[in-house]
């Protein structure tokens, strides 16, 4: 490639923070972003952290100006808060040991709607804590369906979508 | 003094034709084309081009397919499942579904719901992509650490498969002219969970000036094109099909071709591929390329498909370079998807040495 010098909007950045996000959820956060690099983009609403191997982040400085994306789209920051994405809840799904729920089929086709859901926890898997916000929600299979709030109403939880995959299919892109 | 089709579209400002060009499209219609093109609703001109490429037989036998008669298929993402699992996961549904010569391709027989709209789907453990269109990167196996580039590459269908056939290790530069379609890429590669992609919003005739000469060992070319493949799928729009847009379609693709074979180093494999059978759109286009090009070869594929039929070497009159025998072309009637043509040009070495890559 050729390497221009330019000042370069996707440069390292964010590392610490999206480590420290991921601890909540999985052992060793530093272990499922071996070999990422993680690349802040800077744009007037905030931030985008974007993961890329390392082979790939070399490339980025010298076209730097054409890239309209690179890698997997992890996290955005507004005013200081970490946003996670739904590629970073399907990176991490496997390593998930703490805070999070998992749904049968029927109510993850509710929450898929970007429906929030009213649930009894008996019976269903999870581990969640106050400090679990928000929580990962996973279905039977194992994957990852969405980030969620999730409150307890009495003996029930409420469980809000803030970002659920069926985003897929209603963002119509 | 300009030179008029039998139609009356001008060739004069479409200076891309040469020669061979102006006569690909000056075309003398019988009777029988317009009996034809009455009946199927389709251009004179398109239904005597139609005749030619397929015989009288074959030209009734595509006109008369239904969108029905093409497969519904979908590309399993091995970079986050497996063909079994996810068969499994979705029959347990009720999608009755069937392998396919492509092993990581399956076909959808019956869907209780539609294929795009599962749980599964959103999860990125699939792709919906028709079979013609997997073959392309199929039939030519882009290896790990062949440094790929991908020179129209929106919405990514392509550019996920080059992926999982690299098991995602080796950057890939992705590139296309429309920012619309590059946020549908952006969508699919982080639902597919592909890492290694860099899209880039470029025009990919400047591709080789922004990206330096000779760099990749993989270049794909997945031109715009009339679609003519899709023909079955697209019942009523059949009749708006001129042959004014295979010529807008052909003059884009030559530079867009020649940008492709600058980008290639030594060794490496160009795909030429459209979703269309038009020889004006891909035997002719590579001819041309070809004329230019001395160091470019046409190469048979690493695999060949069960059914196709090799590049026509000729067209209306008009010779061809006669290594385009070795593109590969799917019918629409003989294969049930979409059409597509792919040619696979080697770039050979100038001299010991060559152009080496270098990162
Ligand atoms: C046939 S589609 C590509 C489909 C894609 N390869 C896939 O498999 O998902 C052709 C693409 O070419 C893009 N395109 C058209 N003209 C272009 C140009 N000059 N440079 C780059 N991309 C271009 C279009 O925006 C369109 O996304």
């Amino acid at each position: 490639m050729r390497v221009e010098e330019e000042v370069c909007r996707y440069r390292r950045g964010g590392y610490e923070l999206l480590a420290s996000f991921l601890s909540r959820y999985v052992g060793d956060s530093q272990r499922v972003l071996r070999g990422l690099e993680v690349v802040m983009v800077e744009h007037e609403a905030g931030a985008e952290l974007l993961l890329v191997p390392s082979r790939v982040y070399r490339l980025l400085g010298g076209l730097c100006s054409l890239v309209y994306t690179a890698g997997l789209h992890a996290a955005s920051l507004r005013r200081g808060r970490l946003l996670p994405t739904l590629s970073l809840g399907q990176l991490v799904e496997h390593a998930i040991v703490e805070c999070y729920v998992v749904l049968p089929e029927r109510l993850v086709a509710k929450l898929t709607y970007g429906r929030s859901i009213i649930v009894e926890p008996r019976g269903l898997r999870h581990r969640l804590r106050d400090a679990c916000n928000p929580v990962a929600v996973l279905a039977e299979n194992g994957r990852f369906v969405a980030w969620a709030r999730v409150e307890r109403q009495a003996d029930k939880l409420l469980i809000k979508p803030l970002v659920d995959v069926g985003w897929y299919l209603r963002s119509g892109v | 003094m300009k030179a008029m089709t039998p139609f009356g579209f001008a060739m004069a400002d479409r200076r891309c034709l040469d020669e061979k060009g102006v006569k690909l499209f000056s075309r003398r219609l019988e009777e029988r084309h317009y009996r034809l093109a009455e009946r199927y609703k389709v251009h004179p001109f398109m239904a005597a081009r139609y005749e030619e490429l397929l015989g009288p037989v074959g030209a009734r036998e595509l006109l008369e397919l239904q969108p029905g008669d093409i497969l519904r298929a979908i590309r399993v993402n091995t970079l986050r499942t497996n063909v079994d699992a996810l068969r499994e996961m979705l029959e347990e549904k009720g999608f009755a579904l069937r392998g396919y010569w492509i092993p990581y391709t399956l076909i959808v027989e019956e869907e209780p719901i539609p294929i795009g709209a599962t749980h599964e789907y959103m999860q990125g453990l699939y792709y919906v992509q028709g079979a013609g269109s997997q073959v392309p990167v199929y039939i030519t196996d882009p290896k790990p650490l062949q440094r790929a580039v991908d020179l129209c590459a929106a919405p990514g269908g392509k550019t996920s498969q080059i992926a999982q056939h690299q098991r995602d290790t080796t950057p890939i530069i992705a590139v296309d002219i429309s920012p619309r379609r590059l946020q549908a890429l952006k969508n699919n590669m982080n639902r597919l969970g592909v890492r290694s992609v860099i899209a880039l919003k470029l025009d990919a005739r400047l591709a080789p000036s922004v990206l330096g000469e000779s760099r990749f060992d993989y270049v794909l070319l997945d031109a715009p094109c009339t679609g003519e493949g899709l023909l079955p799928l697209e019942k009523g729009r059949r009749s708006e099909r001129r042959p004014e847009d295979l010529v807008d379609r052909l003059c884009l693709q030559i530079e867009l071709l020649e940008a492709a074979a600058r980008l290639a180093a030594c060794n490496a494999t160009i795909v030429y591929t459209t979703c269309s059978i038009a020889p004006e759109e891909n035997e002719y286009v590579v001819s041309r390329v070809l004329e230019r090009h001395p160091e470019l070869e046409p190469v048979e594929p690493l695999v060949k498909p069960p059914v196709y039929r090799p590049g026509v070497t000729g067209f209306n009159g008009v010779e061809f370079d006669e290594r385009v025998s070795r593109c590969i072309r799917l019918y629409p009637h003989e294969t049930r998807t979409e059409g597509f043509t792919v040619c696979v040009l080697r770039k050979r070495c100038a001299g010991i040495g060559g152009e080496g890559m270098s990162s």
